[in-house]
């Protein structure tokens, strides 16, 4: 059953409404208190979902059975608690200590005794204190998602109970909060980093294996926490997975900060408006990509100074990117010439998993050559697992020609990055690799796949002069699509709103400039 | 240009604006094919307002989420000729807004979905519209909410809402 009777527009008015309290000197702690309850009421169940699904089972019970076995400290002086302007990162926890020093079932006595010296170069985060700090963290957890629990299943409706468990979670999340975003328990999860369970191979749950329909934004949030994941170009490692683990467990106490203080700093005379841009829904038509990008409406001539291609230049490019390969001749043999099965090869589903088909059959295949793909990915993966991967290893020349019979499904331009995919495929056989260093790796070069599988896909598509909608398309993205585009085109307006062909422009919700833009730097990329 | 006008932009109107979508939608498709692992994407240089901008906006985009939402957040507050994205509305009297300080207007954008996210799960008129709409929350607030607008909100809104 699910407790929501608003709908969104109420839910960014009341925001507005309770933003607008805490503007300047008319911030009081009821006001803020009032808009953090409310952010609490309004998202509690997916507070809930994110602190008890995905990887949070695991990294829940792992830090809970550590706190019963006896582990040793480490120094972290590379973790600095104070930031280059001379704030300090661990002021919110130190300030918080004595409250949690009286309430906590957790004895700090060590911890308490820290925040009265007057050294001010001390680490609250030391030999004596690190045990506590666990425990202390473990309590906090658990109060937290117990405080959660209650208030989803909460079946009153007397409003002083509903407020006493929204402050419950306001409570423990806001202490919790306190831990979470301070040095200490950077350096903390440093000291048990060789501690941490993350399950097989780093893996989470994929998002099609959760199967509760919670959208993909916090699926792609969990995603985000596997360890050996790369972000930035290194790999995220153990310590850091739990960090970002539990940021997102306050990540709307962080939000609620952020844009309290950030509404604070305001005067009392700037008004805060917010609207709501609702897209159309979604469905399966388009418009033939040549068509759109030669139309002038769409992809208007725009002045040489920019130095931008039109939309015939970016046309001639995408037509060019889908003209048929002289390898692709060569894997085919003397059907080439035969209009009908050179289409149905482009769009093959991958030699590899196609080579024992009948005659007839490929050329129904309309699902482009992700399939084959997909082969290779669950291959790859598989050399995750620990257990397996010395059988895996055998079998990494055999990847590699699956590989390779997937060139044909890619653009001539994409040869580079395949080549390098598989070097480094054919990498894993390196004598020494470590276990850290070969789960970078693989996910390295499954991110990699991704993304050639990715641009099969479009190779295929455009070459059938159709597209799909949804699929590989995030709800985010097309959020911001629509919003940028917007946003964009009341630029242009401000610019030069007599321009008759702004006006055309404005009057009919046109998309030109900026995806024009975005698309050929992607092209370019 | 008012807001009415701007409505009267988004009403449909023409077959044309049917092409329109469909270009929307194939430009959208397309790009979604390039995008590009986020630990390949080049770091993009920001200066320290902007980032200071990006990160209230984050948070706010945060808080906008409740359980299925999707959102994206843009502001705008620079210049006043067209107030495509929101209205402005004025200050309060007799006080002089500060020159650097403009007012704040945020646009959200909510992912529209053909059903609701989950069996059961109350259907949303705000992202099941029909056609692209810009919509002022003001304009469709339960009556005991608007009623009550200066007095204590969160009340109202457990006592009617929860």
């Amino acid at each position: 059953m699910h407790r929501r009777k608003e709908s969104f527009g109420t839910h960014a008015w009341m925001l507005k409404m309770l933003l607008r309290r805490l503007k300047g000197n008319q911030q009081s702690d009821y006001d803020m208190t009032s808009f953090l309850l409310y952010v609490i009421a309004a998202s509690s169940d997916k507070m809930h979902y994110r602190i008890t699904n995905g990887p949070s089972p695991l990294y829940f019970e792992c830090l809970v059975k550590l706190s019963k076995t006896s582990f040793d400290f480490m120094e972290h002086p590379d973790i600095r608690s104070i930031r280059p302007d001379g704030s300090n990162r661990d002021q919110l926890f130190l300030d918080a200590i004595p409250l949690l020093a009286e309430c906590a079932t957790t004895k700090i006595p060590n911890l308490l005794q820290q925040t009265m010296t007057e050294d001010k170069s001390f680490n609250i985060y030391n030999k004596d204190t690190y045990i506590e700090f666990h425990n202390l963290l473990c309590e906090l957890l658990k109060r937290f998602r117990g405080s959660l629990g209650d208030l989803i299943s909460l079946k009153s409706k007397d409003v002083k109970e509903i407020r006493n468990a929204l402050i419950s979670v306001q409570i423990m999340g806001d202490l919790l909060w306190t831990m979470v975003r301070s040095a200490a328990s950077e350096r903390h999860l440093n000291t048990i980093n060789h501690l941490l369970e993350f399950g097989e191979g780093g893996v989470v749950p994929d998002r099609e294996q959760e199967g509760d329909g919670q959208g993909d934004g916090l699926d792609t949030e969990f995603e985000q926490l596997k360890p050996y994941n790369v972000s930035q170009g290194r790999p995220l490692l153990p310590w850091q997975s739990y960090r970002d683990w539990l940021r997102l467990q306050t990540l709307y106490f962080d939000a609620s900060e952020i844009v309290a203080q950030y509404i604070a700093s305001l005067p009392p005379s700037v008004n805060i408006t917010i609207k709501i841009l609702s897209p159309s829904l979604p469905d399966t038509k388009m418009l033939p990509w040549e068509r759109m990008l030669l139309d002038s409406r769409y992809f208007p001539e725009i002045p040489k100074y920019i130095q931008q291609p039109s939309g015939k230049d970016l046309c001639d490019y995408l037509i060019k990117f889908t003209a048929d390969r002289p390898d692709t001749m060569e894997h085919n043999g003397g059907a080439e010439n035969d209009g009908r099965g050179s289409k149905a090869r482009k769009g093959d589903g991958g030699k590899a998993k196609n080579k024992g088909r009948k005659e007839g059959e490929s050329s129904k295949n309309t699902k482009g050559s992700g399939m084959g793909f997909d082969i290779v990915i669950d291959s790859i993966r598989r050399m995750q697992d620990s257990e397996v991967v010395a059988m895996d290893l055998v079998n990494l020349d055999s990847v590699v020609n699956q590989m390779k019979g997937l060139k044909n499904c890619l653009s001539p331009a994409d040869d580079i990055h395949f080549d390098n995919t598989c070097q480094r495929i054919l990498k894993l056989k390196a004598a020494g690799l470590t276990s850290g260093g070969r789960l970078t790796l693989i996910m390295e070069i499954l991110e990699m796949i991704k993304v050639l599988k990715k641009r099969s896909l479009l190779y295929h598509n455009l070459r059938t002069k159709s597209l799909r909608c949804g699929e590989n398309f995030t709800g985010t993205r097309h959020c911001e699509a629509c919003i940028v585009s917007l946003s964009y085109l009341s630029g242009i307006a401000t610019l030069g709103h007599n321009d008759p062909l702004v006006q055309k422009l404005l009057s009919e919700f046109l998309v030109s400039y900026f995806f024009f833009h975005t698309l050929l730097d992607s092209l370019c990329q | 240009m008012d807001l009415n006008a701007l409505k009267a932009l988004f009403s449909p109107q023409l077959d044309l604006r049917n092409n329109d979508i469909l270009a929307f939608r194939t430009i959208t498709t397309m790009l979604s094919f390039f995008e590009t692992p986020s630990n390949s994407n080049p770091p993009i240089h920001k200066t320290k307002e902007e980032q200071d901008k990006l990160r209230v906006l984050d948070a706010l985009s945060t808080l906008f989420v409740r359980q299925y939402e999707i959102v994206a957040v843009a502001s705008e507050n620079k210049g006043t000729g067209i107030q495509v994205i929101a209205s402005v509305e004025p200050g309060l009297p007799g006080v002089t807004p500060e020159p650097t300080l403009d007012p704040l207007r945020f646009v959200v954008s909510p992912n529209a979905r053909t059903q609701p996210p989950k069996k059961g799960y109350p259907a949303d008129e705000f992202v099941t519209s029909l056609d692209i709409s810009l919509v002022n929350p003001d304009d469709n607030i339960p009556e005991e909410l608007s009623a009550n607008q200066d007095g204590d909100l969160l009340e109202t809104f457990l006592r009617t809402q929860w």
